[in-house]
């Protein structure tokens, strides 16, 4: 293995050939040492990764007729148990065939976790032996114009055995990951890991540029957690669950330098009253520029992203954050509180779904009264789906029922109660009166049609 | 226009394809004609084309001095801010090919239809007018127009239906299947006996034979209207709507008839009035009224449109659910309904002020607005109605369905109030406009960054003092790109500006204005204009801008002919201006092209035939710099 890792940076660096014209002694001399060094760097690049990087073949069923039917990708061994980091996100049910070699033998690879926003995933391997761990917990930063080296220790023909190419980073592509931009990658090194002259890990190589390690650290501790203790969803179901409680929405660029303001920040648009956010102290109309402890970048949309991706808020999990009110800067903790359950009842005989009323759900809807219940659902063919034109439903998502029969609903425990009793009563005809936007309404639901044994008079 | 053409090229090949036979009468003697001759010897005459720079369709006669009912739609320009504005040039085309230009007294798109004047000195040929409301399903009708331009087309089929209610149409429409093609817009449907059932007005598209028509009664209840003040003015006491009585709501409201109020805008003089919402009106002015099905309704709808603003009305409901009802009676004065915004397919009837160099259009913000956009809390300000893509508008996230409440921290509760802030801060060039937004429910700050490409350009505007809509459109476009404009007019006198209170003073007396350091010199249009081809201090003003080679000229309108006058020999580049003085331009040695917009070197003129040829006129002179 040394033999060829020691042979193969010659070949692959002929960058460092073509300043060896001089005729000069000295000249030859200077050559010879940059050379040295660059045989040394890629050496220690090939030592650091080891043998813990893997390579991928993954089938792709859907290829047109000339795009390539299989793709190649490296990866970084985990665990020694065959956890390995994919630089590509692939769903746990899905059933694309992933060819994995790790240590120069083939497995099939299954997906396990992945996260969205990276944009990687965690796959699994049953090795035959304990695989080598690539450690990921000492990030290196790479300056602007150092060299960056990659490496990967086969490929799929191998006719690559191992792999190092070099590339110098010539600025930094901003983002939640941040990335080199690096002056030249082959496709084929997509995941492979990076190092600096030294062998120290600084990133892994994207698909034109290269992530920096130094801001993956956390969230990949965060996917192999997820990874190992079998939650799979792709932390859907935390995000669902988190409730920071507010309206969040990008400072606009020029009133940002017409004011004096930071320009990458977000405004507090509105603070619901029981969200984490305003019991940290967070108020309507503040202007947040820090979260947990980093001072959020980009603009726009992404400034939103990059609040996400930094807060990945889980119920219990603490924060913190910084906000200009009134000119001045107010730094807060607060907790993760739950998102508020959505109180919801099924009337059949109706065939609607209703809701309380959210403050947050009033704002997102934009509706226009809260003394009442929102209907979430309408099941198609029933009274309330059935107007007097096809496809006008008498009552449609987003509107509050105010009253049933003439008694006032302000919410789904009283929507119960009034309905219960109007059943008792088996009418023919529910007299509705709801809130459609700024507009309101009256409709007679016809409970006798529908779906058989549906009606309060059968 | 694509499924058009197939549809000619297979005509032609079978003009030139078969022989054409002669019609024979059939065997037994009837009748080979569906319609009578005398019938379509009688409907021709009555039946026009109309013409104009953007379209076209047909019109028919209702009177013997020339009076036309066509479509809106068909009359229709295409100025996007005055979505009421007509075609500038609509010629009518008579049956016997004689052609004349028409004025339009006024138009609406919905319902849609249009009055046209032409002027002949001999008497026309009108239309018979059928009794619309009593049109009854199943009755043979033909329909006379211009499908895809080919004139006097006859087809025949039947009312397919009398009531139909689906088309989100202000009153009733009837249903056809004679076949209605685009170019049959504004044409007439006839009964049997020749008489006019209603106009012509759409088709839908993908599927066969399903023609729309407005009934004549409605179209003639508007002409009054539309002869007499240029627009349909609804009445109403506003603001309520309501709804028909449907089968369920009667039984669960045990009522027999009536029509159910099922919105009362807070506040509105409806509410002050007594009404509240689930009253069941049973009577107006004594007489009682009721809509049981859809078609009720707008009837019932229209009757109460079409009455006068002024006249008082007085209503009976009864309130309350069945075992706790009351009558009420209350009155009250019906008002002159505010313009409808844009909704649906409803192009609305407001003004929008644009900013073309903003990508920024905004329009008085009604209380439809409130119901057809959901706006909450009915902030005062103006609603952005256009955020043109890429546009500093956009750059400043502004969206449509905004309602901006501040510029710079001045409230801006009306147009006038908005386009004064606004004119004030582009003309001061400040850098960042600071602009608060209600969106929503939420309030938003930002900031537009106009780009004035013409920063620190020093642009002298010569108008003549007669209001000009045009010069509301130069001033806001050149202040929004930054320019430094020095107004002249004859006297010195201010120059009224369109939709806005104040006046825009001018900075000197036409007489003594110099070029100076003007590297524009911009000669406006108009009214008042024509006087400028005489004055010597005009001439003399261009004649030294032409002389100087820095300086753009820019000439609007008629205005195009000073540097033709003004030089003894004409200017090579190319120019144009309106049609109508181009005889006088090419007899002056003027290289005329017709353009709407021409800029060659430093020389920029235009027809000025409306707002977007000004706008890309102001964008060439920008240019030419």
């Amino acid at each position: 293995m040394r033999q060829t890792v020691f042979r193969f940076p010659l070949l692959l660096l002929p960058v460092l050939f073509t300043g060896c014209v001089s005729s000069s002694a000295w000249q030859d001399r200077q050559d010879r040492l940059l050379q040295d060094a660059e045989s040394r760097a890629a050496h220690r690049a090939l030592e650091a990764a080891g043998t813990s990087v893997a390579f991928f073949e993954v089938e792709n069923p859907n290829a047109r007729r000339n795009q390539p039917r299989f793709i190649n990708f490296a990866g970084i061994i985990l665990t020694p148990d065959g956890h390995i980091l994919a630089p590509f996100t692939i769903r746990k049910d899905s059933n694309t065939r992933i060819e994995t070699w790790a240590e120069q033998r083939r497995y099939l690879a299954r997906p396990v976790v992945h996260d969205e926003e990276l944009g990687m995933s965690i796959l699994k391997i049953d090795p035959d032996s304990p695989l080598t761990p690539f450690d990921i917990s000492k990030p290196t930063f790479l300056p602007l114009g150092a060299t960056a080296y990659a490496t990967i220790t086969t490929d799929v023909n191998r006719e690559f055995e191992p792999f190092v190419f070099s590339a110098t980073s010539q600025g930094i592509v901003q983002g939640r990951y941040r990335q080199y931009s690096l002056s030249h990658i082959p496709e084929l090194a997509k995941g492979a890991p990076l190092f600096d002259r030294l062998g120290n890990w600084v990133g892994i190589t994207s698909q034109n540029n290269g992530w920096i390690a130094e801001d993956l650290v956390q969230d990949l501790d965060d996917l192999m957690a997820r990874a190992v203790n079998g939650n799979g969803a792709n932390g859907e179901g935390e995000s669902e669950e988190a409730w920071f409680g507010s309206i969040l929405s990008p400072i606009n660029g020029d009133y940002a330098r017409a004011s004096g303001l930071p320009a990458s920040a977000l405004w507090l648009s509105h603070v619901f009253e029981d969200g984490s956010a305003y019991e940290a102290g967070l108020r309507t109309g503040d202007l947040l520029i820090e979260i947990n402890d980093t001072p959020l970048r980009l603009r726009g949309r992404r400034a939103y992203r990059f609040f996400i991706q930094t807060l990945r808020a889980r119920e219990g999990d603490a924060f913190t954050a910084k906000v200009i009110r009134d000119g001045k800067e107010l730094r807060v903790k607060g907790v993760i509180l739950e998102r508020p359950e959505p109180v919801t009842f099924r009337a059949e005989d109706l065939g609607i779904t209703v809701t309380n009323v959210h403050e947050s759900m009033a704002i997102r809807n934009n509706l226009f009264t809260k003394d009442g219940v929102m209907v979430s659902g309408v099941k198609p063919g029933s009274p309330a789906a059935t107007g007097r034109t096809f496809g006008e439903p008498l009552l449609r998502e987003t509107d509050v029922i105010t009253a049933l029969g003439g008694m006032p609903t302000p919410d789904v425990e009283a929507f119960g109660k009034v309905l219960e009793e109007i059943r008792s009563r088996k009418p023919e005809i529910l007299l509705v009166e709801f809130q459609r936007g700024a507009f309101t309404g009256i409709e007679a639901l016809n409970l006798q049609i529908g779906e058989e044994n549906n009606g309060g008079a059968r | 226009m694509k499924s058009i053409l197939p549809l000619l090229s297979l005509i032609a090949f079978h003009l030139t394809a078969q022989p054409l036979l002669p019609l024979a009468p059939s065997p037994d003697g009837e009748s080979v004609v569906d319609i009578p001759e005398e019938i379509i010897d009688k409907v021709d005459p009555s039946v026009v084309s109309i013409q104009h720079e953007q379209a076209g369709g047909t019109g028919f006669i209702i009177s013997e001095d020339g009076y036309i009912l066509s479509n809106g739609h068909v009359v229709r320009g295409d100025d996007p801010e005055q979505p009421m504005q007509p075609a500038k040039r609509i010629t009518v085309i008579l049956h016997d090919e004689r052609k004349t230009s028409a004025r339009v007294l006024g138009f609406s798109l919905d319902p849609d239809v249009a009055l046209l004047k032409i002027d002949i000195d001999e008497p026309l040929s009108p239309v018979e007018l059928a009794d619309s409301k009593a049109a009854i399903v199943g009755q043979r009708c033909f329909a006379v127009g211009t499908p895809v331009g080919l004139k006097r087309t006859f087809t025949s089929g039947i009312l397919s239906n009398t009531r139909r209610t689906d088309l989100e149409t202000e009153t009733v429409v009837f249903q056809t299947d004679a076949a209605i093609n685009s170019g049959n817009s504004g044409g007439p449907l006839f009964d049997r006996q020749g008489r006019v059932l209603g106009i012509n007005t759409y088709a839908s598209r993908g599927a066969n034979n399903l023609g729309f028509t407005i009934p004549i009664h409605v179209a003639m209840d508007m002409v009054e209207d539309l002869k007499t003040r240029g627009r349909f003015v609804r009445s109403l006491i506003p603001l309520y709507f309501t709804g028909e009585l449907y089968d369920e709501l009667r039984r669960a409201l045990d009522v027999e008839s009536g029509v159910l109020i099922n919105y009362v805008m807070e506040g509105s003089a409806a509410e002050k009035m007594g009404m509240r919402l689930g009253d069941i009106l049973i009577e107006v002015d004594g007489e009682p009224v009721s809509a049981k099905s859809k078609a009720q309704l707008l009837d019932f709808e229209w009757d109460m449109t079409i009455r006068e603003a002024g006249e008082p009305v007085s209503f009976k409901v009864l309130r309350g659910l069945p075992g706790n009802r009351e009558e009420v009676e209350f009155s009250g004065v019906l008002e002159e309904l505010d313009p409808f915004p844009a909704f649906g397919r409803h192009l609305g009837q407001l003004t929008e002020h644009r900013y073309e160099n903003l990508g920024l259009g905004i329009e008085k913000l009604t209380d439809l607005h409130q119901i057809i956009h959901r706006i909450p809390f009915s902030p005062s300000g103006v609603f952005v109605k256009t955020v043109q893509e890429g546009s500093v508008a956009s750059r400043a996230d502004l969206e449509f369905g905004d309602v901006i409440t501040e510029i710079n921290g001045t409230p801006t509760p009306t147009v006038d109030a908005f386009r004064e802030t606004l004119d004030a801060a582009l003309s001061s060039g400040t850098p960042e406009i600071l602009v608060t937004a209600q969106r929503r429910r939420l309030m938003t700050r930002t900031a537009l960054a106009p780009d004035y490409r013409l920063r620190r350009q020093k642009v002298l505007l010569v108008a003549p003092a007669g209001p000009d809509p045009d010069i509301d459109v130069i001033l806001r476009e050149l202040w929004a790109m930054g320019a430094e404009v020095r107004l002249a007019t004859p006297g010195g006198k201010p120059i009224p500006r369109e939709e806005l209170a104040a006046d825009v003073e001018a900075d000197e007396d036409l007489k003594a204005a110099q070029l100076g350091k003007a590297d524009f010199l911009v000669i406006a249009g108009g009214t008042g204009a024509e006087a400028f081809l005489e004055q010597d201090h005009v001439l003399n003003l261009v004649r030294n801008a032409m002389k100087d080679k820095q300086v753009v000229l820019g000439c609007i309108g008629t205005s195009a002919l000073l540097p033709l006058l003004a030089s003894e020999e004409a200017p090579e580049e190319k120019m144009t201006l309106p049609r109508a003085v181009s005889g006088r331009a090419l007899a002056l040695g003027g290289n005329y092209t017709g353009n709407p917009v021409e800029s060659d070197g430093k020389l920029v003129t235009t027809t000025a035939l409306d707002r977007q040829v000004l706008r890309d006129f102001l964008m060439a002179l920008a240019a030419a710099r």
